[in-house]
């Protein structure tokens, strides 16, 4: 606003309040950043780190770390794990949230109310690890990438943003459609669909990164090597020998064991977050908008 | 060429129908969960090396370690009981007998089919076999750290030994006492500045040790630390409530308010990073600590490897040592003996040599067939040839290890598995592995029985978790720490230990000392 009229002189308290925002910005992003900054730093020493002090500079500086992580064959196979899963999970997710939200937020679809309470009901009361994994044993799908993906296919909460969002939008476009003779599936995905960029690009970054960062399940429900998740080997990279106990027990294997450096833990740690990292900057531009306007009409 | 190729062809067609007819039946099933660095795929190689010798289909039941019973308790909850699994935490050996789901082991089945398993614990571990006992009877055979059996180092600045005009390791609490003044006071890195310590908060191991106590263990990250439990005047007593702590606390209280203790001391010498590491004695802070082990402390050479050929080359150095050393090479350190105090009593700290319980299905109660096939393999760790167990623990020989000096019994990973840690767990190897107390012969034990560190150790009475202790567990320590901080720190004086103890013993402590002092009747009466 104020770059349309030019510029406003800006009163002695309005000077004080920019001037401590900026402050305040600059440090909330240099807390945020530093620990990142930090791990960077480790992954390309040679050293612990640990022991250098607060430094943006790395200790012996090496790429070493990162040779180990990309030749470890571990890596590459889940890596490929992790592509699979995010990227059939997060079609599929949107695939059926949608087709689930859309008749849902029709007024005109029979017992509405009920059916969306029934969905909702899901976020505060859950079946529990045990009965999750009896179901997902009893339907065949241990070892199977379907095991990851079916049972978070539709979460509730991405479920009532959808919804509420497809609420605002307006009826006359749909009867418009239908007068030049459109059917609802038509409707749905050449009308309705466009209308719902913000809202698709929002749930599908959400999705894929819940996908790209879960672990647990495949610790659960994958038993096979060959089918493990980066997040995964990651995980037991960095956790290796990380007390007493651990160190004990992978003693007991080879004596004078190397584990693993803190720095290789740190490019472990690099490897595995930075491609999902890339993807925030493609979808910032939908991302607020589509949250706002999911989440603010009830 | 094709002509051979037939012959082959047709020797393993006839070899098939004779093994095919000598086994007669379908090969029995045996799932094993145990612990593993990777995960183990199911026709591994080492898995059918030992199915095929013992008649046996071997199937990894993959269980991460990082949430080893987290997962095992889903499995178990689902009815998924493995015929073979170890506990990770020996603590939980009662709770899972309690809840049906380890089988009972037979004494004469031990004694037929691994006599050598129980030889080894029995000459080694004496006394650890028993502690698998639940109510009388056998469920878990316990897994004996043998390297544990090394107490806890003292590791001292021997360039600023030298500077403050010191010779000779103290050998009693006295004559530490009077170095870690001097550390702290006469300015040993020569600074001109007064930023200088004796110890911090792993040193203070060595000062109850002196009294021939172990009243924390603060080094286990993330777990609330072990229980331990000594005799004093033939009762079982928590070492956290002994009545010596209080001479130690007077002793360390002083030396807070004399600037000897470091007072970053609550926080720990650990600052990130690697575990093992201790920050404030590798930059210079203090002057002397007891972290980790023995060999993260190895400088360079202090002790002589077998290199591939044969020959003796100079050690490696341990996790701290090569820290030291790449701050300043001039850094000197030495090990030294455990602490003579004015009680008469000498010791430190040394880790539990009971490390994990293996235990059987509750479904092989049933099956005894099945039991004697999972000894078997059991009893393959224990034969007396180093080849033989050792093709268990490392895989084939000279495929993956060759054996460098049989003395020593020195091996060298054959490349690339010299850098692949994980290669065992992948071919299955970990997955038939236990582990035994073995006498140590390597280089590096060696040199640690020549610091004298295999005595002097204070045993902890009791290694498993007792129910009633293991309930209050979290609370009675949280409480102890609060107590001896107040009083270190002097915000309480020495006499609010007698306050401490009395309201320790009213929180559950002393149903847990009830409990621990049953427990040890039981099997002292008994073993």
């Amino acid at each position: 606003m104020s770059a349309a009229k030019g510029r406003v002189r800006l009163s002695g308290s309005d000077t004080a309040f920019n001037f401590f925002n900026y402050v305040f910005m600059v440090l909330m992003s240099v807390t945020t950043l530093y620990p990142f900054v930090f791990l960077l730093m480790s992954s390309l020493s040679g050293l612990d780190i640990s022991l250098g002090g607060f430094s943006l500079l790395p200790r012996d500086f090496t790429f070493e770390n990162y040779g180990k992580v990309i030749r470890n064959p571990a890596i590459g196979i889940g890596y490929w794990n992790t592509i699979q899963r995010t990227v059939l999970g997060t079609l599929l997710s949107l695939l059926v949230t949608f087709c689930l939200a859309w008749p849902l937020a029709k007024k005109t679809f029979p017992n509405r109310n009920f059916w969306t309470g029934l969905i909702v009901f899901t976020m505060f009361f859950s079946g529990g690890m045990i009965p999750s994994y009896l179901l997902v044993r009893q339907l065949h799908l241990i070892d199977t990438v379907w095991s990851l993906i079916l049972p978070e296919l539709v979460t509730a909460y991405n479920f009532v943003i959808v919804r509420n969002y497809m609420q605002t939008i307006p009826n006359s476009m749909e009867e418009s459609a239908k007068m030049d003779g459109a059917n609802d599936i038509v409707i749905l995905f050449r009308i309705i669909l466009p209308v719902c960029k913000p809202i698709i690009a929002t749930i599908a970054l959400w999705v894929a990164v819940a996908h790209w960062n879960s672990w647990f399940d495949s610790m659960i429900y994958i038993t096979k090597a060959s089918g493990q998740v980066v997040q995964l080997v990651m995980r037991r990279i960095v956790l290796e020998g990380s007390d007493q106990m651990t160190q004990m027990m992978a003693e007991s294997q080879r004596q004078g064991l190397i584990i693993a450096p803190e720095g290789l833990k740190a490019a472990t740690i690099m490897v595995t977050t930075i491609p999902i990292l890339c993807v925030y900057p493609f979808v910032q531009k939908y991302f607020v908008k589509g949250v706002m306007m999911g989440s603010l009409k009830g | 060429m094709r002509r051979t190729l037939r012959k082959l062809a047709g020797v393993a067609a006839i070899l098939a129908c004779v093994s095919g007819a000598a086994y007669g039946q379908a090969k029995m099933s045996i799932t094993l969960a145990n612990y593993q660095i990777e995960p183990t795929e199911a026709n591994a190689e080492m898995l059918k090396v030992y199915g095929e010798k013992f008649g046996a289909d071997f199937v990894p039941v993959n269980i991460d370690n990082n949430k080893y019973h987290e997962i095992l308790n889903l499995k178990l909850a689902a009815g998924e009981v493995p015929d073979f699994f170890y506990l990770k935490e020996a603590d939980k050996l009662n709770s899972y007998v309690k809840q049906g789901v380890c089988a009972k082991i037979p004494m004469d089945m031990l004694t037929k089919y691994a006599p050598n398993m129980l030889k080894v614990l029995n000459d080694n571990a004496p006394g650890y076999l028993a502690m698998g006992k639940v109510k009388g009877s056998l469920y878990g055979i316990p897994a004996v750290n043998a390297p544990n059996a090394f107490h806890i180092p003292l590791v001292y600045r021997t360039d600023w030994m030298k500077k403050v005009g010191v010779t000779k390791m103290p050998t009693t609490l006295a004559e530490f006492e009077s170095l870690m003044y001097k550390f702290a006071k006469n300015d040993p890195d020569g600074n001109g500045k007064n930023d200088t310590y004796g110890l911090s908060q792993d040193g203070l191991n060595a000062v109850f040790g002196a009294y021939g106590l172990v009243p924390f263990d603060h080094n286990s990250k993330g777990a609330a630390g072990t229980d331990y439990w000594l005799l004093s005047e033939g009762k079982v007593v928590n070492a956290a409530i002994h009545p010596d702590v209080k001479k130690a606390l007077a002793l360390i209280q002083k030396w807070y308010k004399d600037g000897v203790l470091d007072p970053e001391f609550i926080t720990g010498e650990n600052q990130g990073g690697y575990w093992a590491l201790s920050h404030a004695f590798i930059k210079g802070r203090i002057g002397f600590t007891t972290r980790a082990n023995y060999y993260h402390w190895a400088m360079p050479g202090v002790y002589n490897d077998i290199a591939e050929d044969g020959s003796k080359s100079p050690c490696q150095p341990g996790a701290n040592a090569k820290e030291i050393g790449a701050i300043d090479p001039k850094i000197t350190i030495g090990l030294g003996p455990s602490l003579k105090g004015p009680t008469g009593k000498q010791g430190i700290k040394k880790y539990n040599m009971l490390m994990n319980f293996y235990c059987f299905g509750k479904q092989l109660e049933k099956d005894p067939a099945k039991m004697a096939k999972v000894l078997q393999f059991m009893e393959e760790n224990a034969n007396p040839d180093f080849i033989v167990r050792n093709t268990i623990k490392d895989g084939t020989q000279n495929k993956y290890w060759k054996l460098l000096d049989a003395d020593t019994e020195t091996v060298s990973y054959i490349p690339p598995y010299d850098k692949d840690t994980g290669y065992v767990s992948r071919i299955g190897a970990t997955l038939l592995r236990i582990e035994l107390p073995f006498p140590m012969k390597a280089p590096r034990e060696q040199w640690a029985y020549g610091l004298g560190y295999d005595k002097g150790g204070i045993d902890n009475l009791i290694q498993v978790g007792l129910p009633v202790a293991t309930k209050y567990k979290d609370d009675l320590m949280k409480m102890r720490d609060d107590a001896y901080l107040k009083i270190i720190t002097g915000a309480k004086p020495l006499s609010y230990y007698d306050e401490y103890v009395k309201n320790y013993l009213a929180a559950g402590g002393k149903d847990a000392q009830k409990d621990a002092q049953a427990y040890y009747d039981e099997m002292s009466g008994k073993s």
